[in-house]
């Protein structure tokens, strides 16, 4: 079928040039939309639902709102997790499905099942599902600067930027943070209203109940219509002031007489502060899931500039996080390896093979075989980020392997064939049939070495099967273009020429034949040096470290600290901004930071009042007094050093989250406690975190302090309430609107909501003790101090109560620094099962990112035997015999000697990136030993005997062997010098192909030649020199 | 040179003793202080930490409660009139001053006139029977008469004159002045009008009739007060107030008018569960009018040394009150109890509390932090 196809062509072959110019505009145009990102999507199918009630504490709305939906949650078909969250007045509940499932199915489920339980729920609940984002959807951060207020700020932001960025294509949604949401405050003063005898709820009704406009009807005013309206919603505070309460003794009383109304703001459950000058609104754009980054960047972008007339005077919005730079930087530089590869490859050719014209249709694939990949990148629907693009540049050199065998094997035939009458053509399809059972079978080894990585799960499965795929992609249509188009191609550019070899080869040879000779000659001292080069390898490989995945510079820092549970919000942020402008005075490579502190409005991310992200902008690093983001790194550690009292962790942002949607936690380890009993998990966390803290190679130990908010208790007497006519309800409602507010209803103003609060007094939420002398308006005008009602104590409770199918757990989790991952979680499980003792009923869980790494190692340990067997498979279909098959995959240990060794002299780890260096190393060895064996045995066909046979065919092939080699190492030399975001992830990978190629072509000119002199043959037919 | 022996054992034992003396001392600072933590300047300036000297607080003032002034009934005084009649006329106005003896209304009443008419008579009886009685002793003198006749006269004589001062007084019982009875006596014209006088100095509050009004002395024509002293009631809890004591000193919540408790209630409102605290409020100034709605709280003194603190420097440790004091390096948690506390400042007692403490009033949610175990990276 495979020689049918090659006629085809070579007889159409205006055809198959037309079909050229069509792939390449395709490709083009493909190109052209491809959505661009920094980093694949790796965030599961998960629906997210966000619940906030205000005011009420972690165990009530665990209770009474987490407990019940998670109930109707755990029967999900296609669930794969479920996890809540529950803080003070907020819980956050996640269930995540499988990859296949469809996104909008999942929310359809979930949204029905949440309308079920509605009604179980305490009144005053709000919240829903979350926007359709994924935790790395947050694309541009931007704060507002200028001379207003917060609460006029975060008007701006609620009511004109948010509407206006939302019809971007592609946004989800805004997030804001910060600032005050302004309300219209009631403050009643309790005396004055048990004075008159009106309680609280008449103040409430009447007030809610004096708020509207309306359409009353029509009336006829001779032959023309009138509409009446009545007209008698408020407008202002001094309309609230008028609203008539009652009239008690005919003397009417007005809101304005029993309280205070003015401008206050809901109480805030989050604050952000800028670069050591106090607060300010920030607002986050959030992508939708699977959309083009790129293009919602750039839409945003736009879209911010259009706004900037409509912002008031003095007012600007500084952004502080783009995703779009690091895109373009990331892709930037797997763009510039790409080109510096092409570039090294076309000089390789020219160097290699002579003359410019083979070099040219040679090279004429890279660009061909590129633009095919597109198109089926967009067909499939991959996007075009770092990991993809780094597939493309590893596959560089590997893409002209086939053009080359191809065109050199018929530069040769044209070359020796100038003399005979015979078209170039034929010439050619002759040459095409020597080569393209070697080519086939060695472009689909590389192929089938790649396939391994299309069956990881999970998140190493959506960062690397990507780079599978480009790969794949690029290698069947450089192989496709290789019997097709390449010898089209030849045969029309192709003269031929001089019988000469180029320079480099000659040189080569001239190198090559007495060290082929010596090996031929003595094969035992060829075997003992291969020996010991692979007993070298085995003793070097336990002393590589290994880990899952080197993290990617992303170019901010992200700084978090945690401090004391039960701070207030204005503590918090007052040392915020300590920290920040001792981290500018002492850290000069700080340009800004902006910290949030708690919670957002959405409540995606919510935070307790003690914990806050600090992001970082760094100054471009040419400012920088040592470029070494490690350095840096310390000189921050060093800074904040001395703030006592506050714990600090560092990392990045897409790092963070990416951790933090892997397994509920932030941390490279994570150790999760399950159990009922919240003091127990929490001594059993603090235990862990105090033995974790004790390894060496342990950074950033933390565990959240899930005791210690404090809590004034009012325990109701139930017998004093009902003596004194009341109920729990009515209690309970009069203290709340004290503290947290009750809102009565709102005021309209063009398209912005102003929420009525009625509030009790500043003073009384800053002093316990006049809280606990309250006394409380009763419905009937009563004045009862709440020592009548109860008992004030004060108790200590949980912070916040973490659970995971429906369990509770407790949390600590770990960052691993100088030292490798599973030799640092193997120590720690030793520990902690020798120290720590965990009472029935109670158990341990693992997690974190070692975890990945562990899975990803039990995937590939049995998928790379299968895939190896698969090759033998090839191999023996190749050769026809057994033998020879299993001889070439015995070269392939060998190969891998290279790849060790120039690992652990560069001191890189074994991670996933270097493994899949390894795979494309087994495939060139493999490619490299089929070429070798395939010329052996055709000129044993042709009857030459088996020493002058390996000699000329070792000689033979030195060129393509060599090209093969080279080619491949010198595509992949630019990502070994890079350093821009990306180059970490490619860097251990470069080092593993280029060191072992240098190995494997060695022990492929010498070791395989000895052997199959030796062993390639059976029995009768070997001849021991 | 004679040696007193040492029993053998002297050695040992005291290398034992000073041992143990060692080891004692070595126990003992850390009993001392168990939650001493380490705070270096750098350290405190970077987390903003900062100190501050306690002030002494004279008095303490207990949380306030809910009160209601009002008159002080000693000082309230209801003008009625002593017969029935009718009002003719309202002389005093509502929000006078008026002195005793002022003139409040005019009324006129039958029984005026009949007071008047008796006292006629008994002004003529009296000098009447005055008359006989000095004929009798005339006629006694000239031996005409016995003198038993004379005996009775007089005694007649001074019935009459008695009953003539009975007249009187209930004359100017109804309100007549002595110049205005001897008018009467002069002119012998009897007229109904009565004049209500002021029987105090005082306040008018309010007036209980109106001109034509048929009244009796049930009706408070004028009720006045003299508002030198207002009366305070102050709703207080049970357990609080038996800790009050008479003669304690009250503060008003929005004035700086003098105030000691008078009385305490014996018995609790059983709608609210309070008990009713009663309080003279010295009002010489003027400035406070019964009616008014405020709030009031107990000062106690004599408590021992007292010191006031802002309120960011009390914190709670493992539920007890507690202020952490700088010396030098460390840092103390010193137990103290509070004994009162508003939105701003605390007043606290303590026995680590010195005029020279440096306690920290800024920063305390970090000291706390330490003592979690929060802090650095490992």
């Amino acid at each position: 079928m495979i020689a049918r196809l090659i006629e085809f062509s070579l007889s159409q072959r205006l055809l198959v040039l037309i079909l050229i110019v069509l792939l390449a505009g395709a490709g083009l145009f493909a190109a052209r939309g491809l959505p661009i990102d920094a980093f694949p999507d790796v965030s599961p199918v998960q629906v997210n639902i966000v619940l906030k009630a205000p005011g009420m504490t972690p165990e009530e709305v665990e209770s009474r709102i987490t407990a019940p939906i998670e109930v109707e949650l755990l029967g999900l078909p296609g669930k794969q997790a479920l996890r809540s969250t529950t803080k003070y007045g907020l819980t956050s509940i996640t269930v995540v499905f499988d990859d296949s499932t469809d996104i909008y199915w999942a929310r359809n489920q979930v949204a029905e099942r949440l309308q079920g339980v509605r009604d179980m729920l305490p009144p005053g609940v709000q919240g829903g599902l979350a926007p359709i984002t994924t935790p790395l959807g947050e694309m541009v951060m931007f704060t507002i600067e200028g001379p207003a207020s917060l609460a006029e700020k975060r008007s701006l932001l609620d009511w004109v930027i948010r509407p206006a960025l939302r019809t971007v294509p592609g946004v989800a949604d805004v997030n804001s943070l910060g600032g005050f949401v302004e309300t219209f405050e009631v403050v009643p003063d309790l005396v004055a209203l048990g004075a008159r005898g009106v309680s609280l709820d008449t103040l409430k009704s009447a007030i809610a109940a004096n708020n509207r406009n309306d359409g009353a009807g029509r009336l006829a005013d001779g032959e023309e219509a009138l509409l009446v309206r009545s007209e008698g919603s408020l407008r202002s505070l001094d309309d609230l002031r008028a609203i008539v309460i009652a009239t008690p003794g005919g003397t009417p009383v007005r809101v304005g007489d029993v309280a205070q109304v003015r401008d206050g703001g809901l109480t805030r459950y989050g604050a952000v502060t800028r670069s050591g000058k106090g607060e300010t609104v920030e607002g986050l754009v959030l992508g939708l899931r699977g959309s083009n980054a790129q293009a919602v960047v750039e839409g945003v972008r736009q879209r911010l500039a259009e706004l900037k007339s409509q912002l008031p005077q003095g007012i600007s919005l500084t952004v502080f996080y783009d995703r779009g730079e690091l895109v373009d930087h990331a892709v930037g530089t797997v763009t510039e390896a790409l080109l510096i590869a092409v570039a090294l490859v076309l000089v390789l050719l020219i160097l290699f093979l002579g003359e410019w014209r083979a070099a040219l249709v040679v090279s004429l694939t890279l660009p061909l075989s590129a633009l095919a990949t597109f198109l089926l990148m967009r067909a499939v629907g991959l996007t075009a980020n770092l990991m993809s693009l780094g597939g493309l540049a590893i596959a560089i050199g590997l893409l002209v392997d086939g053009a080359v065998v191809v065109v050199e094997n018929a530069v040769e035939r044209l070359n020796h064939a100038h003399g005979r009458p015979m078209s170039p053509l034929t010439v050619i399809y002759r040459s095409m049939a020597e080569v393209t059972t070697p080519v086939v079978a060695g472009v689909s080894i590389i192929v089938v070495v790649f396939l391994p990585l299309l069956s990881l799960e999970g998140l190493e499965g959506k960062l690397f099967r990507p780079v599978a795929l480009a790969i794949m992609f690029a290698l069947g249509a450089s192989l496709l273009l290789s019997l097709t188009a390449v010898p089209v191609l030849s045969s029309l550019i192709l003269k031929p020429g001089h019988a000469g070899e180029p320079w480099l080869i000659r040189h080569a040879g001239r190198l090559y034949a007495p060290l082929i000779r010596g090996a031929l000659a003595r094969p035992v001292r060829v075997f003992i040096g291969a020996g010991v080069a692979l007993a070298a390898a085995l003793a070097v490989f336990p002393l590589v470290g290994k880990t899952f995945m080197p993290t990617m510079d992303e170019g901010t820092i992200v700084m978090q600290t945690e401090k004391l549970p039960t701070v207030s919000l204005a503590a918090s942020t007052a040392l915020d901004t300590l920290i920040q402008r001792r981290i500018m005075e002492q850290v000069p490579e700080v340009a800004g930071i902006v910290s949030r502190v708690g919670s957002d409005e959405l409540g995606l991310d919510p935070m307790g009042l003690n914990e806050a992200d600090n992001f970082l902008t760094l100054k471009p690093q040419d400012q920088w007094r040592r470029k070494d983001k490690a350095w840096l790194l310390d000189q921050l550690r060093l800074a904040t050093a001395d703030i006592p009292g506050i714990s600090f962790g560092f990392t990045q942002p897409i790092d963070m989250r990416v951790q933090e949607m892997v397994s509920g936690s932030r941390g490279d380890l994570v150790v999760k406690i399950k159990g009922a009993d919240i003091a127990t998990l929490n001594r059993l966390a603090a235990d862990v975190a105090a033995v974790l803290k004790e390894l060496t190679g342990s950074e950033d130990v933390l565990t959240t302090l899930n005791e210690g908010m404090q809590y004034l208790t009012l325990r109701l007497d139930p017998l004093a309430i009902g003596r004194l006519g009341l109920t729990v309800d009515t209690v309970e409602e009069a203290l709340r609107s004290q503290l947290e507010g009750t809102q009565a209803g709102s005021v309209v103003r063009g398209n912005r909501r102003t929420p009525i609060l009625i509030r009790g007094p500043a003073d009384l939420a800053r002093a316990p003790q006049v809280f606990a002398n309250l006394t409380l308006p009763m419905p009937d005008g009563r004045l009862i101090p709440l020592s009548a009602v109860g008992r004030v104590e004060r108790v200590d409770g949980p912070v916040l109560l973490s659970r995971e199918e429906a369990r509770r757990q407790s949390v600590v989790r770990a960052n691993v620094r100088g030292r490798d991952l599973v030799g640092y979680v193997a120590d720690a499980r030793a520990a902690i099962a020798a120290k720590v003792s965990v009472p029935a009923g109670y158990e341990l869980a693992w997690g974190g990112q070692f975890e990945n790494q562990q899975r990803a190692a039990a995937r590939l340990a049995i998928v790379i035997p299968c895939c190896l067997v698969v090759i033998f498979v090839i191999l023996y279909g190749t050769f026809g015999t057994a033998r020879q098959a299993l001889l070439v995959l015995g070269n392939v240990p060998f190969a891998l000697v290279g790849g060790i060794i120039s690992l652990w002299l560069s001191g890189e780890y074994l991670s996933v990136p270097a493994s899949v260096g390894f795979i494309a190393l087994l495939g060139i060895a493999v490619l490299n030993g089929v070429v070798l064996v395939a010329c052996f045995n055709q000129l044993l066909a042709r009857g030459v005997p088996i020493v002058e046979a390996v000699l000329q065919g070792a000689q033979r092939r030195l060129r393509p062997v060599l090209m093969t080699a080279t080619i491949a190492a010198f595509g992949l030399l630019p990502l070994l010098f890079q350093t821009g975001p990306g180059s970490e992830v490619q860097r251990p990978l470069a080092i593993v192909v280029v060191g072992g190629l240098v190995s494997s072509t060695v022990l492929t000119l010498l070791v395989l030649p000895a052997l199959y002199q030796r062993f390639g043959l059976p029995r009768p037919r070997r001849v021991t020199p | 040179m004679t040696r007193s022996p040492l029993p053998r054992f002297t050695g040992p034992a005291l290398l034992a003793f000073t041992w143990l003396a060692g080891a004692a001392h070595a126990q003992a600072p850390q009993q001392a202080n168990p939650a001493a933590l380490t705070l270096t300047d750098t350290q405190a300036k970077a987390a903003g930490v900062e100190t501050r000297a306690p002030q002494p607080a004279p008095d303490v003032a207990s949380p306030t409660y809910p009160a209601r002034l009002d008159v002080f009934e000693h000082y309230k005084t209801i003008v009625a009139t002593p017969v029935p009649g009718i009002v003719d006329e309202l002389v005093g106005e509502v929000n006078d001053a008026v002195a005793k003896g002022a003139l409040l209304a005019r009324m006129h009443s039958p029984d005026m006139a009949q007071a008047q008419r008796d006292y006629l008579m008994a002004l003529d009886a009296a000098a009447l029977a005055q008359r006989e009685a000095q004929r009798d002793a005339d006629l006694v003198a000239e031996g005409i008469i016995a003198e038993r006749r004379q005996q009775a006269s007089r005694s007649a004589a001074a019935q009459a004159d008695a009953q003539l001062q009975e007249r009187r007084q209930a004359l100017l019982a109804l309100g007549l002045t002595a110049a205005e009875v001897e008018t009467l006596k002069r002119s012998r014209k009897v007229t109904d009008g009565m004049a209500v006088r002021a029987p105090e100095g005082g306040m008018i509050l309010d007036h209980g009739a109106f001109p034509g009004q048929r009244i009796d002395s049930s009706v408070p024509l004028y009720t006045l007060a003299r508002l030198s002293s207002l009366l305070l009631e102050v709703q207080v809890p049970a357990a609080v107030a038996a800790t009050l004591h008479e003669k304690d000193k009250v503060r008003l919540a929005d004035a700086p008018e003098d105030a000691t408790v008078e009385s305490i209630g014996h018995h609790a409102d059983p709608a609210s569960q309070t008990v009713t605290v009663r309080v003279l409020v010295d009002n010489r100034a003027g400035r406070l009018r019964p009616g008014l709605m405020t709030a009031a709280s107990f000062l106690s003194t004599g408590v021992g040394t007292a010191w006031s603190l802002p309120h960011d420097a009390v914190v709670r440790v493992a539920g007890r009150p507690t202020v952490f004091i700088r010396r030098g390096d460390k840092v103390e948690a010193a137990p103290i109890a509070v004994l009162s506390e508003t939105a701003d400042t605390v007043v606290v007692q303590g026995r680590g509390l010195a005029a020279d403490s440096a306690v920290v009033v800024r920063g305390t949610v970090v000291l706390k932090g330490m003592q979690a175990g929060l802090g650095g990276q490992e």
